[in-house]
Formats: C-alpha cells, sequence, structure tokens
C-alpha cells in the first residue's frame, strides 16, 4: 500500500511537472520575439488551427499615451490617449477545430490635428478634408473580430469576420465628425505537402466613412478644403461644400508557404488592391476623388527551433503604392454634374525593404533588424515632389523567465536609428499661399530628420497553482529623439485576467 | 498537387493584372475660336488670352494668335476664358477696322485626349 501511494505521488509530480512544462512552452510561444517569425502566416485563418498549443483567454485594460513636443505629421497631431478595454480568447474545440475572438471598446482623445477632419487618416490620405485652425479631437471605438478553422486530412480550412466601427468628432469650431463602419471578411485554405504547409487566403473588405464639418460660431464660417495631395485642393468643391462620405472596397490575396514543424523555409506573398471614392454630399453624391491603393509584399526566411536554441533569417520587402484619380466636373444640370473626365494627378510610391534576423538561447532573444525604406509623393499638375528615403537598424532583446514558480517576468529593450540618406521637394512656393507654404514645410522638417529610438518593457504574470485564472500587468516605455530637435515619448501600462 | 500550385499562382497573377490603369493623359492643346459675328471676318489679333480651371484655379495666359485662333496647351478639364485686346476685322462692306474687343465665357470644356476645341463671342468695345 505504501509503495502505491508512493508511485502515486510521484506520477502526480510528474504530471503537475508535465502539464507546468507545457504552460511554460505555452507561454513562451505566446509572447516570446520567435512568434514574429511566424506571426504573419496567422493572418490566414486556415493556420490558426496550430497557432497556439493551449486555449488562451485574455480580459485586459490598457491605456497608450503618446506626446510629441511639435507633431512630426500636422494632419496626425502631437499624440494621443488612447484607454481601452478588450477580451482575447483562443480556444481548442477539439483537437482538429478552434474558435477565436476579439472585443475591444477605446475612448480617448488625440490632440492638435492640423489639417485633416476626418478618421482614419493613415487609409485616406491625400484625400481628405481640411482646415488650417485644427484642434483636439474625441475618439470612440468599437472592434469585433471572430473566426473558426478546422483540420480535416491534409486540409485545414478557416474564416474569419471583422467589423470595427469608430467615431471621431471635435466639440469645438470647426465641429467635425467623422463615423466608420469597416467590415472585413477573411477565408483561408491550407494543404500538407510533404513537410510543409502551403495556404491561400483571400480578403474581402466594405469601408464607409460619413464626415462633415461644422461651424456654430458666426464668426468662424471658414471654408474647408478638399484636400487632393501636397498641399493641394480641390477648389471649385472647397468653401462651403463641408458633408462628404467615403465608399471603400477592396480585397487581398495571399500565398503562404509554412514549414509544418518548427524548422525549414517559409516565404509569404501577398497583393491587395483598395480603392476608397470621396463623394459630395451636398452636390448630390457627387465623386470627387477616387484613391487607388496597392500593396504588395514578399516575406522568404528560413528557421530552426531545436532544444538548444532558436535561429531565423527573414527577408522582406513591401511595396504600397497610392494613386488619387480627381474627378473633373462638368457644368451643373438640375444638381447633377457630369464628370468630363478623370486625372490620376497624386501618386505615392512607399518602398520597404529589409533583412531580420532573429537569434534565441535559453531565456534570451535577440532580434536585429536592418532596411532600406523609401517614400516618394508627386502631385502632376502644378508639379510637386516630396521624396527621400532611410537607412535604418534596430536591436531587440528580450528576457522571458519563469523566477518562480507563479510567476513569469518578460522584459524586453529595443535601440534603433533610422537616418534619411536622399531627400529632395519640389513645390511652386511662388503661388502658394503662407498657410500651404508652412504645412508642407513643417512635415518637410520632419521628413528628412533622423530618429533615434529607445524603449523598455516589462510584464510580469503572476499565477498560483490552486487559482483557476492569473493576473498580468505590464509596464512599456518608448522615446524617438528627432535630429529636428524634438522628441516623442510612448507609454503603454495594462493589467488585466489571464484563463 | 500541381494543379492546386497552379491554381494558387494563376488566381494571383490575375490579382496583380486587376491594377489601376492611371489616367495619365494629363494635357490637352487647346484652340478657341474668336467669334465676331455675322458679317465680320477676324484677320489679325493682338489679345491677352486667360484660362482659369475651374477645379484648381490656376491661370494660364498666352497671346498666342493665329488669325481668329489662340491656341495654348492646358490641363484637361472645365475653364473661365478672358480675352481682351484689339483685332484687326473687314466688316460686310469691306472696310478694314482697328477695334477693341472682349470675350468672356464662364464655362468651356477643353477636355478631349490631344487637342481640344471651342468657339467664343467677342462684343467691340469702341
Amino acid at each position: 500500500m505504501g509503495r502505491l501511494v508512493c508511485t502515486v505521488v510521484i506520477l502526480s509530480a510528474c504530471m503537475q511537472w508535465a502539464v507546468g512544462a507545457e504552460t511554460d512552452t505555452a507561454y513562451v510561444e505566446r509572447y516570446s520575439l520567435w512568434r514574429q517569425t511566424y506571426e504573419q502566416a496567422l493572418q490566414n485563418p486556415a493556420m490558426m488551427t496550430q497557432a497556439y498549443m493551449k486555449s488562451h483567454t485574455e480580459l485586459s485594460v490598457k491605456c497608450d499615451y503618446r506626446h510629441q513636443g511639435e507633431s512630426y505629421r500636422l494632419e496626425e497631431g502631437t499624440g494621443f490617449v488612447m484607454p481601452e478595454i478588450k477580451a482575447d480568447t483562443y480556444i481548442r474545440l477539439t483537437g482538429s477545430s478552434v474558435v477565436w475572438g476579439e472585443a475591444s471598446y477605446s475612448n480617448g482623445k488625440h490632440y492638435d490635428k492640423v489639417y485633416n477632419n476626418v478618421a482614419d487618416f493613415d487609409l485616406l490620405y491625400p484625400d481628405v478634408i481640411a482646415d488650417s485652425i485644427g484642434g483636439d479631437t474625441h475618439r470612440e471605438r468599437y472592434y469585433f473580430a471572430g473566426g473558426y478553422a478546422a483540420e480535416t486530412g491534409k486540409w485545414r480550412l478557416g474564416g474569419v469576420l471583422e467589423l470595427r466601427a469608430e467615431q471621431e468628432y471635435r466639440t469645438y469650431d470647426p465641429r467635425m465628425r467623422s463615423v466608420v463602419y469597416d467590415v472585413l471578411l477573411s477565408a483561408g485554405a491550407a494543404r500538407s505537402i510533404g513537410g510543409y504547409v502551403l495556404g491561400l487566403q483571400a480578403d474581402g473588405n466594405i469601408y464607409r466613412q460619413t464626415a462633415d464639418v461644422d461651424f456654430y460660431s458666426e464668426l468662424n464660417g471658414m471654408g474647408e478644403l478638399q484636400m487632393t495631395g501636397l498641399g493641394t485642393h480641390y477648389v471649385r468643391f472647397s468653401g462651403s461644400n463641408r458633408d462628404i462620405f467615403y465608399h471603400g472596397k477592396g480585397g487581398i490575396l495571399s500565398l503562404d508557404l509554412q514549414p509544418s514543424g518548427n524548422s525549414g523555409w517559409q516565404a509569404r506573398l501577398s497583393h491587395g488592391i483598395h480603392l476608397y471614392e470621396r463623394l459630395s454630399d451636398e452636390y448630390n453624391s457627387m465623386p470627387l476623388t477616387t484613391l487607388y491603393r496597392q500593396q504588395t509584399a514578399l516575406t522568404v526566411g528560413w528557421r530552426k527551433q531545436s532544444q538548444r536554441s532558436e535561429k531565423a533569417l527573414l527577408v522582406h520587402a513591401l511595396y504600397d503604392r497610392r494613386a488619387s484619380d480627381e474627378h473633373v466636373a462638368g457644368t451643373a444640370s438640375g444638381q447633377e454634374y457630369p464628370i468630363l473626365t478623370d486625372l490620376t494627378m497624386y501618386h505615392e510610391h512607399h518602398i520597404d525593404a529589409g533583412i531580420t534576423a532573429l537569434y534565441g538561447r535559453g531565456d534570451w532573444y535577440w532580434m536585429l533588424k536592418g532596411g532600406y525604406m523609401s517614400n516618394r509623393e508627386r502631385y502632376e499638375y502644378v508639379e510637386r515632389k516630396v521624396e527621400y528615403s532611410r537607412l535604418y537598424g534596430e536591436l531587440t532583446a528580450q528576457w522571458l523567465k519563469k523566477v518562480r514558480h507563479n510567476l513569469w517576468l518578460n522584459w524586453f529593450a529595443k535601440a534603433g536609428y533610422e537616418g534619411c540618406i536622399s531627400e529632395r521637394i519640389v513645390m511652386p512656393y511662388a503661388n502658394m499661399s503662407s498657410g500651404i507654404r508652412n504645412y508642407i514645410n513643417h512635415n518637410w522638417k520632419y521628413q528628412r530628420a533622423g530618429y533615434t529610438q529607445l524603449g523598455t518593457g516589462l510584464r510580469a504574470d503572476y499565477r498560483p497553482q490552486r487559482w483557476r485564472v492569473g493576473l498580468f500587468a505590464q509596464v512599456a516605455a518608448a522615446l524617438r529623439l528627432c535630429s529636428a530637435g524634438r522628441q516623442e515619448i510612448n507609454l503603454q501600462v495594462s493589467a488585466g485576467v489571464t484563463i | 498537387m500541381r494543379k492546386i500550385i497552379f491554381l494558387c499562382m494563376m488566381g494571383l497573377a490575375v490579382v496583380l493584372c486587376a491594377c489601376h490603369q492611371d489616367n495619365d493623359d494629363y494635357m490637352t492643346v487647346a484652340t478657341v475660336h474668336l467669334n465676331g459675328g455675322e458679317g465680320i471676318r477676324i484677320e489679325r489679333v493682338q489679345a491677352m488670352a486667360h484660362f482659369t480651371n475651374l477645379n484648381t484655379r490656376h491661370v494660364t495666359s498666352t497671346a498666342n494668335f493665329d488669325g481668329a485662333d489662340v491656341q495654348v496647351e492646358l490641363l484637361r478639364g472645365a475653364y473661365q476664358v478672358l480675352i481682351e485686346g484689339i483685332l484687326s476685322c473687314v466688316n460686310a462692306d469691306g472696310v478694314r477696322s482697328v477695334r477693341q474687343f472682349r470675350a468672356v465665357s464662364d464655362y468651356v470644356e477643353l477636355a478631349g485626349i490631344g487637342k481640344s476645341q471651342a468657339s467664343i463671342n467677342i462684343i467691340l468695345l469702341d
């Protein structure tokens, strides 16, 4: 009897150790830098069947804060404070099927945005409505996503639906209000071939935004500019035409090759096309401009994970092109403006190519990244050009350790530099208003500058073995020093519960 | 398996080819004819023609007259046209005279690919 009890105790201890080791692995796979080697492939919902070993749910409260001494880009403002609550889950239903989901709500404030009175500036520039006054805006965002993936034989199939609703508004003149609905449906399939998995993913996206600007004070009845790129605007429909809306749609097709195990070659090629049409509410839904965006990305690499160490080398290249058509309106007939012709007046070509090396051993991970970035913007007539290119490098270190049986510590630090290697600006300064001239020159000062980046963060996860839930807290800070003189501070604080 | 890879590559090729084609015929050579009215034949013109693009408010000016026609290269679009100066003309009785004139139009479409043509009426000021 004594031997039996002894055996049971030893076996229990071994099982406890095995479960603990599995939990440790699950923690490492979720939070270590190594995850970056295959994170892109997880955009394909079919690949999510093998994303994590164990089910995991996290409820968190987070606050992001950013402050720039002077805005690096006037349209994006000097910073923001964005508190957020978020629930994120990944549940393994059976050995071969998983579901996952995310819901979040954030409500915060952006500071001192000028020459931009719409939400989603990153998506829509240069086709925005703007003025030189600007100011602080309130931003409220709801986000939901849910997906399902299953494995059957050699095939993996998956799908995910993402919904984003957002509003941004200002409570003093100029009173901008933008309401955004963004829906993304993604479907993916993958098949095992030898020691590899070949995946195909198709995304479809529908985008809507209504944007209007009001002035309550009689003295502030100034006009709004329908911007068309590099400080130009659609003069004929600027001024009192302050209600616009955007219709967008697009799709992305991606091809993935990933090793079935932890080692081997990997590749991902994706190509996306999106278009955003800006229409005037006050001129019977007349299209003013259409922005076409094409993105092609290629990542090729090799990774090897063994008991002792982890090594990866990835090469990436991205080409992102924007072209904006201006619809040239004829003379009105019964509130209808015929479109005489379309002219592609604005172009932006963005190239980013680089190499990433990652090495992990024991509790430490090191990542070294370097590359080249080039950005060329051009307005055709009267000619305007802004061109610059940069070289960048970044070193990141991470220390991930279970310091006690119930406490994980995850510390990271990074340092990087990006320096401008070529620059060129062509502007018809003699024919530009002083306001637009200052706006272009302000952004140009920061586009041609060099940036030094320093950052560090610490996350602690506490989970006693008898608890069904764990607790975590995270603090991160980053400083970006600009050679033009002004600095940027980023702070992030989060805390929550893991299940 | 080869079929799957082939279909994937074909799909990707179709998407790559579905890129937006730029509308990059930006300029048009615009010819504006001055119409003197019934019985008046315009022989020579010395005047400044100002073309204001309605969308950009960019103004292009020229004095490049050939007979009663003025020719200028413009961004394709809709324009306001103002021409002021003097002209030499022959009336219905065959009498040649030099007169001051003005020609104005609030809206002229000069949006043809390659070439555009328009005609506007003049008024004599003296």
